[in-house]
């Protein structure tokens, strides 16, 4: 009896990590998605606006895409790892 | 017999003479209010068209979204802390999931901190002797960039609500132009009895109207 409930168990819980890691990932692609957006939305009002001071508007741009790669690399993790 | 009204003036041959002091003064990254700033320059902006002003909202205007940031930050230590403290635990999670899911957690942190600073750096109004720029950025998704020349502008006033504008003296600026084109709004900007003055002291001398402070 004690066996049949810990492979219960075990079930239950790898199903909810699974579970998780769908979620994630499903929510990781979306926000590519949206780190894409950004990046493009980022070149066009710098196309408009460019202020050169501290080199703010190419700063912004670097970090809209360094947020584009930590995305990726976590949906490459997430696939591997976990 | 004299002449009342005459439609043909050519409202460019009348000079221009801005009232600004020319000094000019470098932008900083977070600056919400410049006259004659260097440093800037905008789409179709002329070789020999210089910047007045150039405009933001206030930076206090950011202290809600840049106070979420931190309570978001801060909760998952106090969750993890709470957790531990009444030894709950609801199902066995791997540290490798764990890891992830507060990577992500704090990497949407971070983004939404970067969105709302983008619509706060974007979002911008820039005058000139020749025109007015009114680059509204709502959300990431959403943006209006409004042009107007100076000689349209018909009537600036100003207004001022609430505790917190009077406190860090910022306010609204609404610019009333020529009938059919939409109205200009300089919102939340630092200053706003000033920057009605020099849009005012901007127009050409036969415009209609006057600015109104209210």
């Amino acid at each position: 009896m004690p066996d049949a409930l810990s492979i219960f168990n075990f079930i239950q819980d790898r199903g909810i990590i699974l579970l998780i890691k769908f979620l994630l990932l499903l929510l990781l692609f979306v926000y590519v998605i949206f780190t894409f957006i950004v990046i493009s939305r980022v070149r066009t009002l710098n196309r408009t606006l460019s202020l050169s001071a501290a080199h703010a508007s190419s700063l912004i741009e670097i970090i809209a895409f360094i947020f584009l790669i930590l995305s990726v690399f976590l949906f490459i993790l997430i696939l591997v790892i976990v | 017999m004299p002449e009342i009204f005459n439609s043909k003036i050519n409202k460019e041959s009348i000079p221009v003479t801005p009232t600004v002091a020319k000094q000019s003064n470098p932008i900083g990254l977070f600056s919400a209010y410049s006259d004659n700033p260097t440093g800037i320059n905008f789409a179709n902006q002329e070789p020999n068209e210089n910047i007045v002003l150039f405009l933001r909202r206030h930076f206090i205007t950011n202290v809600g979204w840049i106070f979420f940031t931190v309570i978001f930050l801060l909760l998952p230590p106090i969750l993890t802390a709470l957790v531990s403290f009444s030894g709950a635990s609801f199902f066995t999670i791997t540290p490798q999931l764990m890891l992830v899911l507060t990577i992500f957690y704090y990497l949407l942190v971070f983004n939404y901190a970067f969105v709302k600073f983008i619509t706060w750096f974007y979002h911008v109004g820039i005058v000139t002797p020749k025109r007015l720029l009114d680059l509204d950025v709502d959300n990431i998704l959403h943006y209006h960039l409004a042009e107007t020349g100076i000689e349209d502008v018909v009537d600036v006033s100003y207004s001022q609500k609430g505790f917190f504008q009077s406190f860090f003296n910022y306010g609204d600026v609404p610019i009333q132009t020529e009938a059919i084109k939409a109205n200009f709004e300089f919102e939340k900007t630092p200053h706003p009895s000033e920057v009605a003055d020099i849009t005012t002291d901007l127009r050409p001398k036969q415009s209609k109207g006057g600015a109104t402070h209210a």
